[in-house]
């Protein structure tokens, strides 16, 4: 009575701590995509005008996340293996949407791609969402040797409705792809399950444990009978019947002819520049410590008939507006044909709060985008790739 | 003739019971090992549709997932007598696996089952604890137990794999189904690329590439087999023997 007075207060124990367990946790937010290193993040491939179609839509619904990567010049080759396979993709918490597109460059991208050193790609991800609920929602572009980076995240609620996904294999024939072939699969694992247990019961319908006194006493050969030969040549032959059987069966009932799982490595080109508006330098990056700012040096020579200004900075996934975290010096545009120094100055208390200081990093060096536009709308994208002044830990 | 209900030797008198709580205890630690043994050394391939390709799946599947049944046989054949070992690990495998795959890749993460099945071994450990019932002898069991651990192992998993291999034309592009699920069906942090399947490489009798790999899954298989017996030995029997000894009153 005692014994299993105590069993019940264990399990009523344990039972009380998983329940607090479950009931004290918090849902997780977001990815950690901000935990990596600032210089993984920054100087390795940028995800940038990222957009969501929609924040809101109901299961079954479409959702189209665009934007551009740009496999940065930037990128560390001393220490990473220089990029040449890429995989554009969402991170989500688990697969709540179904991915039906996903190009780059405007081309088809069913599997990973070979990507170049400095080139930037359009993409765009349409989706389907599968389940409800409220999914934080990122583009991702992972290169192999190095991982996943993840573009900006958005929160996307998803209502209830309908998901069905319907997909014709090359015989004509329309399936389900959420649950066709399990069917067959449940039915195998059920046969072989059941031929196992069969093999097994045989053996435990006879007293087990006792056996090992005789195996002890040296007379382990006398537990073998002729009946148990007979079960072994049964099963024997049922099973490799089984096996036969099934080969036979699956062959003769499939409606095409079958192939290996595909390696599609596609190419996708690179966007084409348009004819630059600027060409810039940075001539110097400099920490600010006691005004908590990050300053660059930047000298812009325009080479387009409009003007141009500097109108954001994306450092990683985090787009940084002038007249936001980022100032800029002299406020003007510059005049074409002619050549401005601009200081810009990044609020660090904005970079720290991202995590994008490289306060512990064995190269202290700021590397992202500057985004110029003229009055017309045309926007060229230039590089940053500068060692700073010390950024002391803090 | 009718055969004898009961072995030939006297058996000593111990209640069932005690086989119950033997079996049930050894059934989840032997399924926490198989699982554990699966998922660190044959781990995405065993997970995924998309993984289970010709060249690499029946190679290491099989290869990697002798080794605990043949422990488990060693230890229930040199000590019980009964040639059930291989065929416990197996169940007890696909049943930890389908646990898994159901409550932790379906429920949790939304993964749909058709995508996350896992192979099955139970028939081919079937045939090797007949193989060892029959020989009597570790060494022609690790053979010919090897051959259908190993050399079976594609044909035995063929009528789960073989739907999902049908081509589709997907936005002009050639792919099989379970390509289609994978593309459709992300996984966070886990790249296409990283999948280590058959991509084609210049070689000799390409068009027979399963009958090779079976071969030398095979072999790896009856290699593989002689590790899991040290583990029998000298982990299993020898540490249990300094601790237990069997005797009758």
């Amino acid at each position: 009575v005692s014994a299993l007075r105590y069993t019940a207060r264990a399990v009523l124990a344990l039972l009380v701590a998983l329940g607090a367990v479950l009931a004290l946790a918090a849902p997780a937010q977001a990815h950690g995509e901000q935990t990596q290193e600032a210089f993984l993040r920054a100087s390795t491939a940028l995800l940038y005008d990222v957009k969501f179609s929609t924040t809101e839509l109901d299961v079954g619904d479409e959702l189209v996340v665009t934007g551009k990567v740009r496999v940065m010049e930037s990128w560390p080759s001393h220490t990473i293996a220089a990029p040449k396979t890429g995989f554009l993709s969402l991170v989500m918490p688990g697969p709540v949407f179904a991915i039906k597109d996903r190009q780059l460059s405007g081309v088809f991208t069913p599997q990973s791609v070979e990507i170049e050193k400095g080139s930037t790609y359009s993409f765009s991800v349409t989706a389907i969402a599968r389940e409800p609920g409220r999914w934080h929602v990122h583009p991702s572009f992972a290169v192999e040797g190095t991982g996943t980076l993840a573009g900006r995240g958005e929160w996307i609620t998803v209502g209830p409705g309908r998901f069905t996904n319907m997909v014709r294999l090359a015989s004509g024939e329309k399936i389900d792809l959420t649950t066709y072939g399990f069917g067959r699969v449940a039915l195998w694992h059920l046969i072989a399950f059941g031929i196992g247990l069969a093999w097994l019961g045989y053996w435990i319908a006879q007293p087990v444990l006792a056996r090992a006194a005789v195996v002890e006493a040296d007379q382990g050969s006398l537990l073998i009978r002729r009946r148990d030969l007979v079960a072994g040549g049964v099963a024997a032959l049922v099973a490799l019947g089984t096996i036969g059987i099934g080969y036979v069966v699956t062959n003769a009932t499939l409606p095409t002819t079958l192939m290996p799982p595909q390696v599609v490595r596609l190419a996708p080109p690179p966007l084409v520049e348009a004819p630059a508006l600027v060409s810039t330098s940075v001539t110097q990056a400099a920490w600010r410590s006691e005004e908590g700012v990050l300053e660059l040096i930047v000298k812009v020579h325009n080479t387009s008939p409009q003007p141009v200004s500097l109108t954001r900075m994306q450092v990683a996934e985090e787009s940084l507006a002038v007249g936001g975290p980022v100032t800029v010096s002299p406020a003007v545009s510059t005049a074409p044909g002619t050549t401005e120094t601009l200081t810009v100055r990044i609020d660090g208390e904005t970079l720290k709060k991202h995590n994008l200081l490289p306060l512990k990093d064995p190269q202290v060096r700021i590397t992202g985008l500057l985004f110029f536009a003229d009055p017309t709308g045309k926007q060229q994208v230039t590089e940053v790739n500068e060692l700073t002044s010390p950024i002391l830990p803090q | 003739m009718s055969a004898p209900r009961k072995p030939a030797v006297t058996l000593p008198d111990l209640p069932r019971r005690w086989d119950l709580v033997f079996l049930v205890s050894a059934l989840f630690l032997i399924m926490s090992g198989m699982h554990m043994n699966s998922m660190l050394f044959a781990g995405d391939w065993s997970f995924w549709v998309d993984w289970k390709d010709r060249q690499w799946w029946p190679l290491v599947t099989p290869a990697v997932n002798i080794v605990l049944p043949a422990a488990i046989q060693y230890i229930a054949w040199t000590k019980l007598r009964v040639p059930v070992g291989a065929t416990v690990a197996a169940l007890a495998l696909v049943l930890a696996q389908w646990i898994s795959r159901i409550g932790s890749f379906e429920w949790w993460a939304h993964l749909p089952l058709n995508y996350v099945w896992p192979e099955t071994m139970v028939i081919t450990a079937v045939l090797m604890d007949v193989a060892l019932l029959f020989s009597r002898s570790f060494l022609i069991t690790s053979v010919v137990g090897g051959l259908f651990s190993g050399g079976l192992f594609w044909a035995a998993n063929w009528p789960a794999l073989a739907p999902f291999l049908q081509p589709v034309i997907y936005h002009g592009q050639v792919l099989t189904v379970g390509d289609v699920i994978s593309f459709e069906t992300p996984r966070s942090q886990g790249p296409e690329y990283l999948r280590m399947i058959e991509e084609g490489h210049l070689r000799a009798l390409i068009g027979n590439v399963t009958a090779i790999v079976a071969f030398f899954a095979a072999m790896l298989s009856a290699a593989l087999y002689w590790f899991g017996i040290a583990i029998g030995k000298f982990l299993g029997v020898a540490t249990t023997k300094a601790l237990f000894r069997l005797q009758q009153d």
